[in-house]
């Protein structure tokens, strides 16, 4: 405990120090401390006792540098995130690590970044490289999204430019080439996606302002793989199938649509967002309901199994961060921002159920690069619905953030 | 005879009334453009660009940009200073992104939207009057002309604007902006101007809120050295990879 306070306080000194060093090395810190209560929901289908074992409380502190060393053409750049647990336990990671060669309008990278493609807010079918955010932080702020490995190589115009890249997935057998056009009025973009298990996927999406103050914005991805959770179970008990491959439906075979359209408004100093989601691999209400009877049941009968551990990482995985797994969703996002505060609204609606979470941020600024924020975040809906039965009935968070 | 002496003498009139119109828009066009080159300087260059947000005296709110800018069309602004800092936008025209700190993509916004305090993001990237709006000459008041303006497409920042600018050197002196649906809602005056490109160029812009008298926005254009900008720095996809130092 002690080693590790010294080892957070020592990388917290060395930060500091170099981010004031006049050098082609330029660095930001940036430190977090969040503390969170969780309301656990007693009666959840998911939630049989003694499978999890949640902290009702909880606070970390986030520690990450962003440093960049510029070498005529070539920059390199690396955020690496340090976080302290509630327990005094660390956990490192290298959040990207990136190698970039700057030859005109040729871009080659190597290593590990975070790529984001698409149009979308909050869903973003065409942005396969780098995992889906958590739908109830969409801008990030717990910095839980990572980078992927890859290599990838970048030809830039002002109003064209094609990426071509290969990178890790489970192994490196995946292929990307992604085109982006600008036609005027229309952002337009492409992608054509070949994963590693051979099957290939494509994408498009656009963008586009009407009037003053109305943003559109729409993206198609053809998929031919289940984009969520697969777990295989090797426990079979006497008599009873226990496969499974998460979410118990077998991927179609040909493609599947997921679609998203959306709009930003804004009106005076508030910004509005609206998406609407579909995945032709999204379950249905009934399903959903089968599936849960069946965890439940599989749980009951092997609750210590390889099997059972694998579904309960599932459903903790399912219910403690709101998935889009089912087939039909809406997100709207109210915004105002102020001097010296934002404050934000966003709900999240299962249009297949009609469970919904509602999320709110009020953010104060103390200073330039300071602030303190309190996010409530609340699930609703009736039992055996997604959010009606979620782990937790609700989470409030507070903490402050600062860079430098 | 005398009905054809009518009607040749009606289509005179109207052509003298058509004719007589094109010059005046023509002499609007001239005056806007002469008041836009008090906003523009040609080429590629980089500018410093400086904002405050007052409530009476108080200052509220400060922060700095790095301005990157290409013609009258084209324009970059990194935010180095400020709650803000690192966020990027881009304008191309008529369209404007946004990459926000930390993000790894640009998304697009409208001008409307707003930089900070009363300022939008059109005040501040998009310098050229001509390029967005038609002009009409209403009247002299004073030493100054009065222009009214309106925007030639649904894309430009404003729909109406009342501008005033000096007789003779056209140098603006301030704007009245109109929502789409009538409102007066913010006043620009065009204070202070200094020499760059080898002519007086405003420098200092202070943005009032009609809605609350107390508020006002200040633009400061600090500094101003031509320089060659990367054809790919206004490639939206490359925006999040820009090194803002």
């Amino acid at each position: 405990m002690g080693q590790r306070l010294i080892f957070a306080a020592a990388f917290l000194m060395m930060t500091i120090f170099l981010a004031g060093a006049e050098s082609p090395f330029k660095l930001d810190f940036y430190g977090h401390y969040k503390y969170s209560w969780l309301a656990m929901r007693a009666d959840s289908l998911w939630n049989p006792s003694g499978i999890h074992d949640l902290a009702a409380r909880d606070s970390a502190l986030l520690l990450q540098t962003d440093g960049r060393l510029l070498l005529g053409k070539l920059r390199l750049r690396g955020l690496p995130l340090l976080r302290v647990k509630h327990d005094g336990g660390l956990e490192g990671r290298l959040r990207e690590a990136v190698c970039n060669l700057n030859l005109g309008n040729f871009d080659l990278t190597a290593g590990k970044a975070l790529i984001k493609l698409g149009t979308g807010y909050i869903f973003s079918p065409i942005s396969v490289i780098t995992p889906q955010k958590q739908l109830s932080d969409p801008e990030d702020s717990d910095h839980q999204q990572e980078g992927v490995w890859l290599v990838k190589a970048d030809y830039y115009r002002e109003n064209f430019s094609i990426s071509a890249m290969v990178f890790r997935k489970g192994n490196w057998s995946n292929l990307a080439i992604f085109a982006f056009g600008n036609l005027g009025r229309l952002d337009l973009y492409a992608i054509v996606y070949y994963p590693e298990n051979r099957k290939l996927e494509f994408g498009l999406a656009a963008s586009g302002t009407a009037g003053e103050s109305v943003e559109l914005h729409g993206e198609l991805m053809l998929r031919s793989r289940s984009p969520v959770l697969s777990h295989m179970a090797f426990s079979v008990p006497d008599g009873e199938e226990l496969f499974v491959q998460w979410p118990l439906f077998q991927p179609p075979d040909r493609f599947y649509p997921e679609l998203l359209l959306g709009t930003s408004i804004t009106v005076g100093k508030v910004n509005l967002i609206a998406e609407y989601y579909h995945s032709g691999w999204g379950i249905s209400r009934r399903d959903y309901r089968r599936l849960g009877k069946h965890f439940t049941h599989c749980l009951e009968l092997l609750p210590d199994s390889l099997a059972g551990m694998n579904m309960a990482a599932d459903l903790e995985f399912l219910q403690s961060v709101p998935q889009a797994v089912m087939s039909d969703y809406f997100f709207a996002r109210a915004c105002k921002t102020l001097p010296k505060a934002s404050l934000s609204a966003l709900t999240f609606l299962n249009l297949a159920d009609g469970s919904f979470l509602v999320a709110a941020e009020a953010s104060f600024s103390l200073f330039d690069n300071t602030a303190l924020y309190l996010r409530p975040l609340l699930f609703s809906g009736k039992k055996g619905t997604q959010y009606g039965d979620s782990v937790y009935r609700g989470i409030v968070q507070t903490g402050f953030s600062a860079t430098f | 005879m005398n009905r054809f002496k009518n009607y040749l003498t009606m289509i005179m009139l109207l052509l003298f009334y058509l004719v007589s119109d094109l010059f005046c828009a023509a002499d609007a066009a001239e005056v806007l453009a002469g008041i836009d080159r008090y906003r523009i300087v040609s080429g590629s260059f980089r500018m410093s660009l400086r904002i405050r947000d007052f409530d009476d005296t108080r200052l509220k709110e400060e922060a700095f940009f790095k301005g990157f800018f290409y013609g009258d069309d084209r324009s970059l602004l990194i935010c180095e200073r400020g709650k803000n800092r690192g966020m990027k936008v881009l304008m191309k025209g008529d369209d404007m992104w946004i990459n926000l700190s930390g993000s790894r993509r640009a998304l697009r916004i409208t001008p409307m939207q707003r930089l900070m305090g009363e300022a939008s993001n059109g005040d501040v990237a998009k310098l050229s009057f001509s390029r967005d709006y038609n002009a009409t000459i209403l009247e002299a008041d004073g030493d100054l002309l009065k222009l009214e303006l309106q925007a030639k497409n649904s894309k430009a920042t404003y729909q109406r604007i009342l501008l005033y600018a000096t007789k003779g050197s056209y140098r603006p002196v301030r704007a009245e902006f109109f929502l789409l649906s009538g409102k007066h809602f913010k006043t620009a005056y065009y204070q202070e101007g200094a020499l760059a490109d080898g002519r007086e160029v405003i420098f200092k812009i202070r943005i009032e809120d009609k809605l609350n008298a107390r508020r006002f926005t200040l633009m400061e254009f600090l500094g101003f050295s031509p320089d060659k900008i990367p054809e790919k720095y206004f490639n939206v996809v490359y925006l999040p990879q820009i090194e803002t130092e």
